[in-house]
């Protein structure tokens, strides 16, 4: 028995001893090739090294360059579609400057409107809330627009508007923003989203009961064209006017502001992409 | 020998990896500065065949297009059949209350209506000013339209089988009508329902 468990340990370590040699082995033919592999590149290197080197700069230079924009131009965008509305322009003072004399003239220079026939109050509260406006798109929007003092307020032409000289001053200011925002929506030259209002109309209803009703216009003259366009003022309107009430027309009455109590947030979210963030 | 080929080989490679990537860099680039313009213009005659090509978004040729062409057009909205044996297929279009629309008669299109995107940006947006430079001045133009307000204006081609309404102030094309030619008159009594002539309807706010 003794003897036969000699035997098996005598196998046993002879077993052993031939794997050790022939992991040693192994690990000789793997040195040996890492030595002959490190011994190739080192003599490729002089070969290599250069040529690497160059690629990689060339290759640093175009990411970097691309990244930035057009060679010789670092940071410009490159061409693309015309932008449907202008940057707003910075945001003016809160209080606007001393009127100036000549207020007739200031309007039309710095805002491009032509205003004809109002009295120094009218022409005061107009230089305001324009002054007021010019924070958003909407003063690029209605540029080169004449208003003549009238007996009361309509769009007469592309760009001509016949406008009344109510009292108090809110009054006023909804009926001048009420007028202009038909010229972004029947002449300006930007993209007035006309497609995506008709919409916003179509789900949310008229934003005032002005623009629900038309009630200026005869019934029998009350088509889909009518009810869009006024829609598209008010909605222009109240998005400017937001502590007034929404009192365009006589016919209509009075009531709350539509946007209050984040009312009507289609027409709202629409009148901000059309003229940018305000107040 | 076999360690040159892998030399050689790597460095096509990276050449290769270089000039692509110099290939895709210039394609952003030179993208083109405006939108995407409508495809050439291509009037066809015998005359009784409405023009082929005006409009990427045009589905029919009049005269030629059949019912179940028309049929198998997505986005379909409504279809009508009238007494005189016309079926009108409105389908849904760039504009929420004005679908495209197409008229049928005798198993052939008669009519199509194309709502044109306002967005610049998107395919098939046109302007006045690109269309008359391409067909030249209208036969005639009415302004005042029922739908677009009494700014816009009919442009007819009729003898060539097409109008379109547009804003001549914006220069933004509304809709295109495709018709079989026909004269100016005969156009506005059939398909120019729309045609509004007039000033703008008093508002009178405070009146």
């Amino acid at each position: 028995m003794e003897q036969e468990e000699q035997k098996r340990h005598q196998s046993r370590g002879f077993l052993s001893r031939s794997i050790d040699a022939l992991n040693t082995a192994r690990s000789i033919r793997t040195f040996a090739t890492g030595v002959r592999l490190a011994g190739a590149t080192a003599s490729l290197l002089p070969v290599w090294l250069p040529i690497a080197v160059v690629i990689f700069i060339l290759l640093a230079t175009f990411l970097i360059v691309g990244f930035t924009g057009a060679p010789g131009t670092p940071g410009t965008p490159a061409a693309g579609p015309q932008q449907p509305h202008p940057t707003s322009p910075p945001n003016p003072p809160i209080t606007p400057p001393a009127a100036p004399s000549d207020l007739r003239q200031a309007i039309s220079g710095q805002f491009g409107i032509t205003m004809n026939g109002f009295d120094q109050q009218h022409l005061q509260w107009a230089w305001d809330k324009l002054w007021d406006v010019s924070r958003t798109n909407f003063i690029t929007l209605v540029r080169g627009t004449t208003i003549t003092a009238s007996s009361d307020s309509e769009q007469t032409g592309c760009k001509t508007i016949r406008l009344a000289q109510y009292g108090p001053q809110e009054l006023f200011n909804v009926a001048l923003i009420h007028e202009l925002g038909h010229i972004i929506l029947n002449c300006s030259k930007a993209y007035a989203y006309e497609q995506e209002h008709a919409g916003v109309w179509r789900t949310e209803g008229g934003v005032t009961r002005y623009a629900q009703t038309a009630c200026t216009y005869p019934p029998q003259n009350r088509g889909s064209w009518q009810f869009r366009s006024e829609d598209y003022a008010e909605m222009i309107t109240y998005y400017l006017n937001p502590t007034a009430w929404a009192q365009t027309a006589r016919c209509a009455g009075r009531q709350l502001n539509p946007y209050l109590n984040n009312g009507y947030p289609l027409h709202y979210n629409l009148a901000k992409k059309v003229l940018g963030a305000y107040p | 020998m076999k360690k040159k080929i892998l030399i050689l080989s790597s460095l096509v490679f990276l050449l290769a990896l270089l000039f692509v990537f110099l290939g895709l860099r210039k394609e952003t680039v030179t993208l083109p500065p405006s939108f995407p313009t409508p495809t050439p213009v291509k009037v066809v005659f015998p005359p009784r065949k409405g023009i082929t090509n005006i409009s990427p978004l045009q589905k029919t040729i009049v005269g030629e297009t059949t019912t179940d062409a028309v049929e198998k057009l997505p986005n379909l909205e409504k279809k009508e059949t009238f007494l005189a044996g016309e079926t009108q297929y409105s389908f849904v279009s760039f504009f929420a209350t004005r679908p495209n629309q197409i008229l049928m008669k005798n198993n052939r299109a008669i009519f199509e209506r194309i709502i044109i995107p306002e967005n610049p940006n998107e395919i098939g947006h046109v302007k006045i000013s690109q269309l008359t430079s391409s067909f030249g001045k209208p036969e005639k133009i009415i302004q005042g339209s029922l739908f677009y307000g009494p700014f816009s204006s009919t442009y007819i081609y009729s003898n060539r089988g097409f109008a379109f309404v547009g804003n001549a102030y914006s220069d933004w094309v509304h809709e295109i009508h495709l018709f079989s030619p026909m004269n100016s008159e005969t156009y506005i009594k059939t398909f120019g329902e729309d045609i509004k002539e007039g000033p703008p309807e008093p508002e009178r706010l405070y009146e």
